[in-house]
């Protein structure tokens, strides 16, 4: 079956290493994304999947057997590029035909297949049109056909939503995921779009400079992030964080010298370790007068900034000398410079190490 | 009224901006070119001390004039020896130079130097290349057994002898056009073909000529009337001889103008040369450029 696994794989430019070590293991069907900032080697990676980039080290198999010296068209994959890579001089129709002309594919078997993919994609009234005479997400659409007509059962995705406006971009990742679902293939999906990534993925692998970082589901990620990171690659606004010292004899944590704060969670630490505290913007919640304490921390803060967005409110302040961003269903008329009391429940608190930036609480996988 | 008045003044500019440009356009190219039409239907010659209207007499002679028949098949000839294989060995050379994983820019020049070099040294070279006895291609047959040829010498040889020398020549010309064309071409169409698993030769078929094409059509326009116009080298060579073997239309003109002094004539001759131009000018530009793609 359609299975892809990556076994310690590096790519090196000379002595420059850009993908390194990266092993993991796709299932059948799966949607995996690989996201990461620019410069991550996330579409190295997946050049090398695809068979356009040279594996320096390490093993990668599809369905079971060995790639690394299959090339491209010998790997059962299509592959849809960033510029959507469409033939200008060829119809739509053609575009798509291109790669069963190629392979040879009978022509009524061909016919039947464009037919259906022209269908799925609602492209069928363009099938004579040139690339140029359409629009950015007709361009897409017909990039996407091209990739399914040939029926192979993984399919790669360069960063596809790139070049659509926002809106566009969100309508076409619910109907990527949709076909993708729909025709059960395994899709590997590269993106430095944390939101596609949290959106469309069934897993996710989250690479920095050449190494991973994280695997998991989307959810597990964003609550559990394996480092610091990780905690504030995903999540918008990312998640806040400050150094702090922790303080086992008093249970609780100290914030810049300046205030103590009892959490009674995190055991196993030692005394005056210097850690990082992260705290998603919907964590922070304000404290109203009245309200009961028990369960949940307060920290008093000074507005610095408000921003309305209608259905909810981005609320600015600083704690220690970091600016946090707390995020608030509705609309919060607060000033700035208003002081107010912000509650969180030490749940859904992350404990980083101060110095390699790994979570305490969780354990990688 | 206003608006006619604004569109004046949008116009006015537009022309004053023109004028420049313009002015030596109407005097070096324009009024030529109506005061070679007037001439050609005038005797003009060493015979007549003004010039006078002669009708279409110019163009009557012109046909019976043997000469004049066989400069212009050899001209044909020289086109259809010179054009295809120029422009198909600058496409092969492009393709070449570009795919060259080592030495790029060796081969670039290699291939580009012909083309610095003035017609005039060309024709020099290649000169003594074909000389009898005592030239570079006879020592090289000479080698192999062969007998001693006459290049430019021989009525048979003399026009293969001429266009391979072009070939030579314009091959690289073409060759800089076509590499700029194939580095318009996105890599990732390449990519995309390599993962359908099309053959090189699907991916030359398929998609590099075809985005050529546009190169092809402006080269071969160049390269058409380059084989009209280039004409530097009969002088040092050959002066159209033996026996106008490797005489060229505008060679002969050439002649006709200034050593025989027959301006009427000339001009009459003028006058068929361009027209021939145009007319393959413009089937190549209305006939085939429907079928190009333009990005």
């Amino acid at each position: 079956m359609a299975e892809v696994e990556l076994r310690r794989i590096s790519k090196m430019y000379g002595s420059q290493k850009v993908v390194n070590e990266v092993s993991t293991r796709i299932l059948p069907g799966e949607f995996f994304v690989l996201v990461g900032p620019s410069g991550c080697g996330k579409s190295t990676t997946l050049r090398m999947i695809a068979g356009l980039e040279e594996i320096s080290t390490g093993e990668l198999l599809i369905g079971g057997k060995p790639m690394n010296q299959v090339p491209p068209s010998g790997r059962n994959i299509s592959m849809v590029f960033q510029n959507y890579a469409l033939y200008p001089h060829l119809t739509v129709k053609d575009n798509i035909l291109f790669g069963l002309q190629v392979r040879k594919v009978d022509k009524a078997e061909q016919g039947k297949r464009l037919e259906r993919v022209a269908e799925m994609l609602g492209i069928a009234h363009l099938l004579q049109r040139k690339p140029k005479e359409l629009s950015g997400g007709q361009r897409q659409r017909v990039a996407l056909g091209r990739a399914i007509v040939s029926q192979h059962p993984i399919c790669l995705m360069d960063e596809p939503l790139s070049n659509l406006d926002a809106k566009l971009r969100g309508h076409m990742r619910t109907e990527i995921r949709r076909l993708q679902q729909e025709l059960g293939i395994t899709m590997i999906y590269v993106t430095h779009d944390q939101v596609e990534a949290m959106t469309m993925a069934d897993r996710m692998m989250v690479l920095r400079d050449g190494e991973v970082q994280q695997v998991g589901k989307p959810l597990d990620v964003y609550n559990h992030p394996a480092n610091l990171f990780v905690a504030e690659f995903t999540g918008a606004p990312p998640m806040n964080t400050v150094p702090a010292i922790w303080l086992a004899d008093q249970a609780g944590i100290e914030l810049a010298g300046q205030r103590f704060l009892p959490l009674p969670m995190f055991h196993g630490i030692k005394d005056q370790t210097p850690v990082v505290l992260g705290l998603r913007p919907e964590s922070l919640q304000p404290a109203l007068e009245g309200q009961s304490m028990d369960a949940s921390c307060q920290l008093p803060v000074t507005v610095q900034g408000v921003e309305i967005l209608g259905s909810e409110t981005i609320v600015e302040f600083t704690v220690g000398d970091k600016l946090w961003k707390a995020k608030w269903n509705g609309q919060w008329h607060c000033k700035r410079g208003e002081t107010m009391h912000v509650r969180f429940d030490p749940a859904q608190l992350n404990v980083f190490d101060g110095e390699t930036g790994k979570n305490l609480a969780v354990t990688t996988n | 009224m206003g608006e006619l008045r604004a569109k004046w003044k949008v116009n006015m500019y537009a022309w004053l901006l023109l004028l420049p440009s313009l002015i030596f356009l109407l005097l070096f190219t324009f009024y030529p070119v109506i005061q070679t039409f007037i001439l050609s239907f005038h005797q003009a010659d060493l015979g007549s001390p003004e010039p006078f209207f002669n009708g279409i007499d110019n163009y009557k002679q012109m046909v019976e004039d043997e000469v004049f028949w066989k400069v212009l098949t050899n001209n044909i000839w020289f086109a259809i020896g010179t054009v295809p294989t120029s422009v198909a060995l600058a496409l092969a050379m492009a393709l070449f130079a570009n795919k060259a994983i080592r030495g790029k820019s060796f081969i670039r020049t290699a291939y580009f130097y012909p083309t610095v070099v003035p017609m005039i040294a060309v024709a020099n070279i290649w000169l003594f290349i074909y000389t009898p006895e005592y030239g570079a291609l006879s020592h090289v047959m000479e080698w192999f057994g062969k007998g001693d040829m006459n290049w430019l010498g021989d009525q048979k040889n003399v026009m293969w002898a001429m266009i391979f020398m072009v070939i030579w020549k314009e091959a690289g010309y073409f060759m800089i056009f076509y590499l700029a064309g194939l580095q318009n071409i996105s890599q990732e169409l390449y990519e995309s073909a390599s993962m359908e698993g099309a053959s090189s030769w699907t991916v030359f078929r398929r998609i590099t000529f075809p985005l050529l094409m546009p190169t092809t059509m402006f080269v071969s326009i160049i390269a058409f009337t380059n084989s009209f116009k280039l004409v530097d080298h009969l002088v040092i060579m050959t002066k159209g001889g033996p026996d106008n073997a490797s005489n060229l239309l505008l060679y002969y003109i050439y002649e006709t103008a200034f050593s025989f002094w027959d301006q009427g004539m000339a001009s009459a001759l003028t006058i068929v040369m361009v027209v021939l131009l145009l007319l393959v000018a413009a089937f190549q530009f209305f006939g085939m450029d429907k079928k190009i793609h333009y990005n």
